[in-house]
């Protein structure tokens, strides 16, 4: 609960909307739509890393052993953290506090970047060890035993890079929404984009939920 | 503060979202815990449970599609539903596929250059060798089997190509027509090449031949082992036997996969 009392700028619904409650509920429907159609995105390949990975087992077997399962672990602790803090962030603003807010889109931005670092010290290891996709794949000694191992990683480069695109766009978004936030624009009447922002970044949790045992873990 | 409608909208409690938390953060050690033991051709299966579980726990508590209206639960799980098919339909290709699957396939283009017309093609000439030359570099034979035919092409070691410089060892046998039914049908990892025309299949049989010792010829009893009437021009293989503009599906697979 709010200590203080937060004068939360007034917020009017467009006027095609009957009310809140109603802009509220399309904008939310919307972003529902948006996450069916970021579903489909990635399916493919979800799909072509499946097929792959039982016509070339031993190979994808083989190449997942280079990837650093620790690094994938602890990114995934941090999305999941991050995923509570934006759940956190949006009640704090039904609740009308506004710090709660703050804190927790300040946290959330942090658990991003954190990610983000994680995933270069992971990808230029990669680069280090010409672990690269396709026919960039330069590494010694898997091109003796596992001839199909570039392929692993040009799923590997497709799936993390662009989950990470999406990782980026939310940092954008939090940004914008930490902005916002400081200037009392989020409460209970009010906190469309919080509770969007928030079912996109779960969203690019529940990705990395899927990507880190296909990857890391079973590959 | 319990998990009640707080006006309209749901607001999740702490202790609600700790809890999810915390069992995120516990189903994340145990699949990795997991993946450590090996259960063999089950460790998929269990990772994909785990993973699968840690998502519902976000899509129902996180997402709030537990209180979310059903417009819009529809469009997420129906989301996966489709994502379902995708996976359904291709499994049933791949699964359900027949060893002499064709497609229609471009890629094996057939040679620029027209060999020379023979009746005997079972017979070496410099001219017809020349020509198979020119073949095996097009179809990219030294893929596998090497620029110069030992058998250490880029994807050769893996696949144990056929090392044509030594005399010993051909699965098939090493006279013409032996080799050249090799080159039509295929053998273990080599796949059949019957989209060539026939010409261009003596052509290169004649090239890889003459990478080792001097072939044994071939007897009248020889090619009619394998259905070549030694009678008729060019063995009786007509055009209709070889124009066949498919490869096999694997194949052409393989080959998209090796660009």
């Amino acid at each position: 609960m709010a200590d203080k009392v937060t004068a939360f700028k007034e917020h009017h619904h467009a006027h095609h909307f009957r009310n809140d409650e109603h802009q509220f509920e399309t904008a939310k429907q919307g972003m529902w739509v948006f996450l069916l159609q970021e579903v489909l995105f990635f399916s493919p390949l979800f799909v072509g890393y499946l097929i792959f990975k039982f016509m070339y087992f031993q190979d994808f077997h083989d190449a997942s052993k280079h990837l650093d399962w620790v690094m994938g672990a602890v990114n995934t602790v941090i999305l999941i953290v991050s995923s509570f803090t934006v759940a956190r962030a949006i009640s704090s603003a039904q609740k009308g506090n506004r710090d709660g807010v703050v804190e927790n889109l300040i946290f959330t931005f942090i658990c991003g970047l954190g990610f983000l670092i994680v995933k270069y010290l992971e990808y230029s290891h990669k680069f280090h060890d010409g672990l690269l996709p396709g026919h960039f794949f330069s590494n010694p000694e898997l091109l003796e035993t596992a001839p199909h191992a570039n392929l692993f990683f040009t799923f590997y480069f497709l799936m993390t890079g662009l989950h990470g695109i999406h990782v980026v766009g939310g940092l954008v978004v939090f940004a914008w929404l930490l902005k916002r936030a400081l200037n009392n624009e989020f409460g209970p009447k009010y906190y469309t984009p919080l509770e969007c922002a928030g079912l996109y970044w779960h969203f690019v949790d529940l990705v990395w939920i899927y990507l880190f045992p296909l990857l890391y873990l079973v590959g | 503060m319990s998990d009640s409608d707080h006006g309209k909208h749901h607001i999740l409690s702490n202790k609600t979202s700790l809890t999810v938390l915390l069992l995120l953060l516990v189903f994340t050690i145990f699949t990795v815990a997991i993946a450590q033991v090996h259960f063999g051709s089950l460790n998929f299966p269990i990772a994909m449970l785990i993973a699968s579980i840690k998502a519902i726990l976000v899509m129902l508590f996180f997402m709030g599609l537990k209180w979310d209206n059903n417009e819009n639960r529809a469009f997420f799980f129906g989301s996966f539903l489709f994502f379902g098919f995708f996976i359904f339909y291709c499994a049933v290709d791949l699964l359900g596929r027949r060893a002499d699957s064709h497609v229609v396939g471009p890629i094996l283009k057939e040679s620029a250059s027209t060999g020379p017309q023979t009746e005997k093609p079972w017979l070496s000439s410099p001219e017809i060798v020349a020509h198979g030359k020119s073949v095996y570099e097009k179809q990219a034979c030294g893929t596998c089997h090497g620029d110069s035919g030992k058998g250490d092409g880029p994807a050769g070691m893996a696949l144990g190509a056929r090392n044509f410089t030594v005399e010993s060892g051909w699965k098939n046998g090493r006279k013409p027509s032996q080799v050249f039914m090799t080159l039509t049908k295929g053998l273990g990892s080599m796949p059949q090449f019957d989209t060539i025309p026939a010409g261009d299949r003596w052509a290169v049989t004649h090239y890889v031949l003459a990478f080792g010792p001097d072939a044994p010829a071939d007897s009248d009893e020889d090619l009619k082992a394998v259905g070549i009437d030694p009678s008729k021009p060019g063995g009786g293989l007509g055009s209709a036997e070889i124009e066949k503009k498919t490869i096999p599906v694997d194949f052409a697979l393989d080959l998209y996969v090796n660009q």
